[in-house]
């Protein structure tokens, strides 16, 4: 995917938040879900950015466990293969790429050792298995805290939930909410605001 | 190479910051003809506001900057939470921008040239200082005597914030005094239930709304500097359309410029004072052309020096002359020292029991404040001086997935819910000014523009350590004995410069023997320059700093254009 793909959608959200702006509104939860229509960020799969196609179908397969299709998009159809290995391509230093090829080779080294022939290759029961186990290691009490896993996991979360679908339909996101409401009621199901604050240490 | 340009103003203004920007307005208000130069390059409000309004989706890598150019270009900078690929612009390119400390004492220098300087970046908290504050060097005998008290700066505090526009609560309390605010933004649920848990066991302590530079209900100056109400995005370092919050560029810079009075020219970096020993005046400044190198010199009767404390410190450090062989305004000696700048990066916070279905919604541009209540009315045995929290209450969100053991549908699910309420509180204390703490001019090296570097020395004290201590202590037991849960408490060990409220090195005080500035921030020893950012402070107080600089560069300016006028200069 390139840039290009951004502007005209953009354009038209901008427009949304100044016209709201204008008249000091803030953009409730309908108009929110009318702009966040057609959010699926445009998935080339067969030419990622930077990992070979094994490692990202592994990866692809991984962040569909951690984050799967529920009622709402799953990280697979709100893009975060994509993002993450245009982040990998383009954002992360030598070191963090180096991690990446490791890390993903282990976990399908994982899967083979479970019988699988690799981890997009195993069965649903061999997948979670095995993440629940690579999620066990990687926070039990004594865990190395930079282990792979973390990464990953903290990268699938960072990546899920900041994209489009995933803050604006799993999360609600107000580009511009006109006022603040200290106090408000909060229904079982409602969702948490997306702000992705300050500095973000991935 | 050099060129003189023939004196056509009346002043000239070092820097378009927070104190720049006030002093061009006030002096061409006052009819002045003004030069403001600005070493960085022009930002136009609004246009150049380049990543304003984007969601992380927008941005290419999510917002976040590539780690091998944070590395390269932002080793310092990124030291700066405000530092992201949104705002990234308006930080300095360390790489370009070099200085010097020892390698056991870093001091982040946190900047952005551009116009407008800081004042786009800062986090708009504005508290008056009071009287505890213009008398702590005097009291405790660290430091010289400010030579002004509360009753010198209240009017000017009246006056820059009824233009500036801050927003916040009438208290009361004698050691941060009320202002002429406009409508405060609410607190939100359980931040009261916390204020009542704080006042009800602490007589002395206060949990009140922070007092922030954004306008809650704009007035008609406002209004017609195109200035809007806040609408709660908080996402101001990326320079904000509605003009909500105040910075140079939404409003000084705007009510200087329809005067028909100033003149503003980029790029243009200033390398020193020009000194005329038969006049005993500064004469102008000598500039280097960021962009060229070409070096020309500017002449007016009175200089306003505003380039930032450190910066301002370089500029006159390096004015050297027969007369001031050490620096302009040097006769003292205390050029360049009595460094500061507040104690912080220690933080405690703690899970409010209750409140589950509540939540808020907006993104409110300020968090609230306990104002100083240690050495307020008793003698705490432990330090000098104060210091005050800042914090509030909110519902974490995903990002404490991270943290969590957990995966699939139902860890999903938690995640697009708020965690329980989380009430966190983060310190700013007072430092002491001392004598060892400062800078100097490089003796050989230099920077693109041929001016010597900076060297920072500066470090924390033991009275500074042992208030760092208390304040971590005193904000761990506050939130137990309020009842919060699992009260944990980070000590960050922030360097001095990391609070990026650096102030010293040139100092006011009476005695021109030891101090740089009177108390009308004129230099001692030559009357038409005056320096009137960070640079002026005598002691560091526990508060923000900017609107100080703001009432004291109004104040000044007045003052200096009085004495044009009267010819007295």
């Amino acid at each position: 995917m390139t840039e290009d793909s951004a502007p005209p959608r953009m354009t038209r959200r901008e427009a949304l938040c100044r016209a709201a702006a204008l008249l000091g509104l803030s953009l409730g939860t309908s108009q929110a879900a009318t702009m966040a229509r057609a959010l699926a960020v445009p998935v080339d799969v067969s030419a990622p950015a930077f990992l070979g196609r094994a490692r990202f179908r592994c990866l692809e397969a991984v962040v569909d466990v951690l984050i799967p299709e529920t009622g709402t998009p799953g990280a697979v159809s709100a893009g975060v293969p994509v993002l993450i290995d245009r982040l990998l391509a383009g954002w992360a230093s030598a070191e963090r790429q180096a991690r990446y090829r490791t890390g993903l080779d282990e976990i399908d080294r994982r899967a083979r050792a479970d019988g699988a022939a690799d981890f997009a290759g195993a069965t649903d029961e061999q997948r979670t298995s095995l993440v629940r186990a690579l999620d066990a290691e990687a926070y039990a009490p004594d865990a190395d805290g930079r282990i792979f896993f973390r990464e990953l996991k903290k990268m699938a979360l960072f990546t899920y939930f900041s994209s489009e679908a995933g803050a604006t339909i799993a999360l609600r996101y107000q580009a511009i909410p006109g006022d603040y409401q200290p106090c408000l009621s909060l229904a079982k199901d409602d969702r948490a605001w997306f702000w992705l604050g300050f500095s973000y240490d991935l | 190479m050099t060129s003189e340009t023939n004196s056509e103003f009346d002043a000239i203004v070092v820097g378009s910051g927070i104190s720049g920007g006030w002093a061009a307005k006030e002096l061409t208000e006052r009819g002045l003809k003004v030069l403001l130069l600005e070493r960085g390059r022009h930002v136009e409000h609004r246009r150049d506001y380049v990543t304003e309004g984007k969601a992380p989706w927008d941005m290419p890598y999510l917002g976040q900057i590539p780690e091998a150019v944070a590395t390269a270009d932002y080793p310092v900078q990124k030291a700066c939470y405000a530092l992201t690929d949104y705002t990234r612009h308006f930080f300095v390119n360390d790489r370009e921008h070099p200085y010097s400390t020892p390698a056991e004492k870093p001091f982040p220098w946190i900047r952005g040239y551009h116009l407008g300087g800081r004042s786009l970046l800062w986090q708009r908290q504005s508290y008056r200082w009071s009287d505890l504050d213009f008398g702590a060097n005097k009291a405790d005998g660290h430091g010289v005597d400010w030579p002004i008290r509360y009753k010198d700066i209240a009017p000017w505090y009246d006056h820059v914030e009824r233009f500036a526009g801050i927003s916040g609560s009438r208290e009361g309390l004698p050691q941060l005094p009320d202002g002429e605010f406009q409508p405060p933004f609410p607190m939100n649920c359980v931040e009261q239930h916390v204020k009542t848990r704080i006042e009800d066991r602490y007589p002395e302590r206060r949990l009140i709304i922070g007092r922030t530079a954004h306008i809650t209900a704009p007035t008609s100056e406002q209004s017609a500097l195109g200035r809007a109400r806040c609408m709660n995005r908080n996402e101001c370092q990326r320079g904000c359309s509605f003009g909500a919050y105040f910075s140079s560029l939404s409003a000084t810079l705007p009510a200087a410029n329809r005067t028909g009075n100033l003149t503003t020219v980029t790029d243009a970096i200033v390398d020193s004072v020009e000194y005329d020993d038969a006049r005993k005046r500064a004469s102008g400044v000598r500039v280097v052309d960021a962009r060229t190198r070409a070096r020309r010199t500017y002449r007016a009767r009175i200089v306003f020096l505003c380039a930032s404390t450190l910066g301002s410190a370089q500029i006159m450090l390096n004015s050297r002359s027969e007369a001031f062989p050490n620096g302009i305004a040097n006769s003292s000696g205390a050029l360049g020292r009595y460094l500061m700048d507040h104690l912080g990066g220690i933080a405690a916070f703690g899970t409010v029991p209750g409140f589950e279905d509540r939540y808020d919604a907006g993104r409110r541009p300020t968090r609230c404040y306990v104002p100083r209540f240690r050495n307020v009315n008793d003698r705490d045995e432990r330090f000098l001086r104060g210091f005050a929290y800042q914090g509030g209450a909110d519902r974490p969100d995903w990002k404490r997935g991270a943290g969590t053991a957990g995966f699939g549908a139902a860890f999903k699910e938690s995640l697009r819910r708020p965690a329980p309420w989380v009430f966190a509180i983060s310190a700013f204390g007072e430092m002491l000014p001392d004598a060892r703490n400062g800078v100097h001019l490089d003796e050989k090296e230099t920077d693109n523009w041929g001016i010597p570097l900076l060297h920072v020395e500066c470090e924390h004290g033991d009275n500074d350590r042992a208030m760092m201590k208390a304040m971590a202590a005193d904000a761990v037991e506050m939130l137990e004995a309020i009842g919060l849960s699992n009260v944990r408490s980070t000590e960050g060990n922030a360097p001095p410069g990391l609070l990026v409220h650096e102030m010293g090195t040139a100092r006011m005080g009476h005695d021109p023997a030891t101090s740089v500035l009177n108390g009308h921030n004129q230099a001692h020893d030559v009357p038409n320059l005056f320096v009137t950012d960070g640079a002026a402070m005598s002691s560091s107080a526990c508060q923000n700093p900017s609107l100080t600089y703001m009432a004291l560069t109004a104040r000044a300016a007045a003052y200096a254009a009085e004495l044009l006028q009267s010819n007295t200069l």
